[in-house]
């Protein structure tokens, strides 16, 4: 994610160079005066793999008092560069010429712009740098004609790789964190304003249980509703089951069924039915049972329905 | 204060993740706080919709009006009345099947607690004793 381009100027890194002011941050290309390169065929496919054996690439090579941190660049299928540098000596030597870390975004070796280096690069009065068999070399100036073009250090693109010196392997410089920062923050104050903005909650509802208070005081007080709730509630489930007992009794009275007598009380009901015959009798047994109502037979012509409330 | 600068970048987008995690957080925790008050405030709704629906029907203020009605369903001579405060004791003789769905069904869509009903057939008349109160 590079929301801000690498564009930032590029700075030759060399034993004896200037102390450097620096404004902006800039990229570093590490000459191999700060590197130790080696090229090696491996049956590898990725980086990672590749950098994993590095360290016995160079066993025997490097100097045991150091620390070193390895780099690989795949040249051609199979072919690596194994490079292994020192990052305490890379960093000390930069801050020795003026160059703060966090002044520094990225740091790419000679190696990584070996094919755009075509023709010299003029490191000091005394050296230049020149890629000779694919691999980045510092020459003595001298050894050039001078009459050769050089290359400016501007007209190098900058590649993709590089280290970062600053948090450790991270790939981000600055901007992009600060851009990123900016955008999660952006998000976060949206995400607060989305938030406070829930704060209005259900108006219409408070509103409508105000217009009930108003109108009903009492029910205000919630010991009192309570109150009433269990009052009318028990009240309400009561009578309408004593209601819809008479009228699904109401239903079981067709033609050759009369109602002789009906008694409805607050636990019980029974209601006497005179039937005219057998057949009239099949029926009013089917829709009692329809209706879950316990019947008892008294004679042909004599039914009781009866139950509990 | 080379520690802090040496971890900046870090220290930077830490704080911005930090701090999109918290404004995150309090979204999801102001909007399920404002669903349960919501949730809140609609079950008291129910609560009180129905409260006073019953109390409308069965504290309506009407109600002796209404039970008094009853009483001219039918001739005065087919009624025995007796009302005491909110309590009814009330006998309709010599009914009609048609004078007996009328009265029962009056008593049935008033809004009164019936203690007692009770019919008897007899012969081809109908007697209807009914105790209620409210």
């Amino acid at each position: 994610m590079n929301f801000t381009g690498n564009i930032k100027r590029l700075i030759l890194l060399y034993k004896g160079m200037p102390k450097q002011v620096l404004n902006e941050t800039v990229n570093i290309l590490i000459t191999p005066q700060h590197y130790i390169i080696k090229r090696k065929e491996l049956p590898v496919k990725y980086a990672y793999q590749a950098k994993k054996v590095a360290p016995s690439v160079f066993d025997g090579l490097l100097e045991d008092t150091q620390d070193y941190a390895y780099y690989v660049i795949k040249q051609d299928e199979n072919l690596w560069d194994f490079i292994a540098y020192n990052p305490d000596e890379i960093k000390n030597d930069l801050e020795n010429r003026g160059i703060p870390l966090e002044k520094v975004s990225r740091l790419y070796f000679a190696q990584e712009f070996a094919n755009q280096i075509t023709t010299p690069i003029q490191v000091n009065d005394e050296t230049a740098l020149l890629t000779v068999n694919d691999t980045a070399v510092l020459v003595p100036a001298s050894a050039l004609s001078e009459e050769e073009r050089r290359l400016e250090l501007s007209s190098l693109q900058t590649p993709k790789g590089g280290i970062s010196l600053k948090g450790g392997s991270s790939r981000f410089d600055f901007e992009q964190i600060a851009s990123l920062s900016a955008i999660l923050v952006l998000f976060a104050g949206m995400l607060l304003y989305e938030g406070i903005r829930y704060g209005g909650a259900d108006t219409q509802g408070k509103a409508e249980i105000t217009k009930i208070l108003k109108n009903n005081p009492s029910l205000e007080s919630k010991y009192t509703r309570e109150s009433i709730a269990d009052k009318y509630k028990s009240l309400d489930t009561q009578e309408r089951q004593k209601r819809a007992i008479i009228k699904r009794l109401s239903r079981m009275i067709f033609k050759g069924v009369t109602l002789d007598s009906l008694h409805i009380d607050t636990k019980k009901f029974n209601a006497v039915f005179q039937i005219n015959d057998e057949n009239m009798l099949q029926k009013f047994k089917q829709l009692a049972a329809k209706e879950k109502f316990t019947v008892h037979v008294k004679n042909p012509t004599t039914v009781r329905v009866e139950g509990s409330l | 204060m080379n520690l802090l600068r040496h971890y900046r970048n870090e220290i930077i987008l830490g704080a911005a993740i930090l701090f999109f995690l918290a404004a995150l957080l309090f979204k999801y925790e102001r909007k399920t706080e404002v669903l349960s008050s919501q949730k809140q405030i609609q079950k008291e709704l129910i609560e009180l919709r129905d409260l006073e629906a019953m109390k409308n029907i069965w504290g309506a203020k009407g109600i002796p009006k209404k039970v008094q009605r009853l009483q001219t369903l039918v001739p005065a001579s087919k009624v025995s009345w007796h009302k005491e405060a909110k309590k009814l004791t009330a006998s309709f003789n010599n009914l009609s099947g048609r004078e007996l769905n009328n009265v029962l069904n009056k008593i049935l869509n008033l809004p009164v607690v019936i203690e007692l009903l009770d019919i008897t057939k007899t012969g081809k008349t109908y007697r209807l004793e009914c105790k209620c109160k409210w």
